[in-house]
């Protein structure tokens, strides 16, 4: 596996155990390398969701981008497990990221978090991608082909979300462990190597970060109850 | 119990399955004697399961996309930076200045989270001046204090800039009289620290954006 580690920054082509790379957080840039604008919105690591959709909202594409490093893996994930195509998955990246972008300003942080708010515009257009689909597919008789699958029936993908959420705001040296752990596949050796980092500093470092994320994520099992 | 807090570091590498196996003997023999460790083993589990799943839905999307959602954005126009009436407001916080009646620090909550130290330009060459962000959600302030400034004209003010590359963003403006000092509050968007710097023009109309007549400036640095 290439890549580097940097800063506050992770930036591999990570792999998550399925022979797939994954892109994730700022900085993460599949492929292993950095272009120049991800070394230039390396500052947004720091800066938390909700700031960024305000500056989408005055026309910031490069905090779109952040938004973008961060949440789309996930997006996209979204789309290939409901979706089960890869051209309707990347149709769905670019519509929701567009509605980002459109409704940043009409997006307000006391009716949830941004990854609230994301999960809601996700599920929404992988619906409607569903039945767009139904629609194009139907037998002779007008009767759909396949029954189309319901997006999040469990409520996972909902606590995807906010694991997605908690984790952009666990401090970059937490995120950096757990990161290179569960999305790059690395040991807790070979984040030791790494990050030239003592061995036990990384499973300490990894104990505290599970358990700032742990804090951090709060699950409200019944908020989609008065979805949009 | 010397043991426990050694043992209770390596309770996340537990739940993640990672540890070597004399040390998962070890963990597993202080979890049968310590309650407050099995506690925490179960709370870190949860974490670990939800970063599990999310790591197992999350795929790369393929290098281009970014790109093409880029160009498929809309197109619009950065919002306007300074409304008809910063100039007039500008005007009546000067003059509360003067009278001495802007709030005091004491009512100001938050601690500074960014600052920078201005530096003249040629235009003010004996300018100087600090800028600080302060507050938490909400309610950010940046507060300006400056001095060694050319004393406002008729229709001029000073307008003070949150700058990143070629992107500006005002963050308000205000009058020196003749002492050439200024020291303001001024409310700030909440990602106001998250600019690399900040400047301070001379302006003498309503163009919403910067005058090339730059007076000071500085980087923002975290603190």
């Amino acid at each position: 596996m290439k890549g580097l580690v940097s800063g506050s920054a992770v930036c591999l082509a990570p792999d998550n155990g399925r022979g797939q790379d994954i892109i994730w957080s700022v900085g993460h840039r599949a492929g292993g390398t950095v272009s120049a604008g991800g070394l230039g919105r390396l500052w947004m690591d720091r800066v938390e969701d909700e700031a960024l959709v305000q500056r989408v909202a005055s026309g910031d594409e490069r905090a779109l981008a952040g938004l973008y490093d961060r949440y789309a893996g996930l997006v996209y994930g979204t789309g290939m497990r409901y979706l089960r195509d890869r051209g309707t998955a990347e149709e769905l990246v670019q519509d929701v990221f567009t509605s980002v972008w459109k409704n940043a300003a009409g997006f307000d942080p006391a009716r949830g978090g941004f990854a609230t708010w994301l999960y809601r515009i996700t599920r929404n257009r992988a619906t409607d991608l569903i039945r767009r689909r139904k629609a194009r597919v139907r037998t002779v008789d007008g009767e759909p082909l396949v029954e189309p699958g319901e997006v999040d029936p469990s409520g996972e993908l909902s606590r995807n979300f906010d694991v997605a959420a908690a984790l952009s705001r666990l401090s970059s040296v937490h995120r950096e462990v757990l990161v290179l752990a569960y999305f790059h596949g690395l040991s807790q050796r070979e984040i030791s190597d790494r990050t030239a980092t003592p061995l036990g500093t990384v499973k300490s470092r990894t104990t505290a970060a599970l358990r700032a994320l742990r804090e951090t994520m709060s699950f409200e099992e019944d908020r989609w109850s008065a979805d949009e | 119990m010397s043991e426990h807090p050694e043992l209770r570091n390596l309770l996340g590498p537990y739940v993640m399955g990672t540890l070597e196996p004399h040390e998962e003997r070890e963990v597993e023999d202080h979890l049968e004697r310590c309650a407050s460790c099995r506690e925490e083993a179960r709370e870190l589990r949860l974490a670990h399961e939800h970063l599990a799943a999310l790591a197992y839905n999350t795929e790369t999307p393929p290098d281009d996309l970014e790109g093409r959602v880029v160009a498929g954005l809309p197109r619009r126009q950065s919002r306007r930076r300074i409304p008809a009436w910063a100039p007039p407001a500008a005007a009546i916080l000067s003059l509360l200045a003067v009278l001495g009646v802007l709030l005091t620090p004491a009512l100001f909550e938050g601690k500074a989270l960014a600052s920078a130290s201005l530096n003249p330009t040629d235009r003010a060459p004996d300018a100087g001046g600090e800028v600080s962000i302060q507050g938490t959600g909400e309610n950010m302030e940046m507060r300006l204090e400056a001095w060694g400034l050319p004393p406002c004209k008729s229709e001029q003010y000073y307008e003070l800039w949150l700058v990143e590359g070629h992107d500006r963003v005002s963050a308000g403006s205000f009058t020196v009289g003749q002492s050439g000092r200024v020291d303001v509050r001024l409310n700030a968007p909440n990602f106001a620290g998250s600019y690399p710097k900040v400047g301070i023009t001379a302006e003498h109309d309503k163009d919403p954006r910067p005058s090339d007549a730059k007076m000071l400036s500085g980087e923002l640095h975290e603190i």
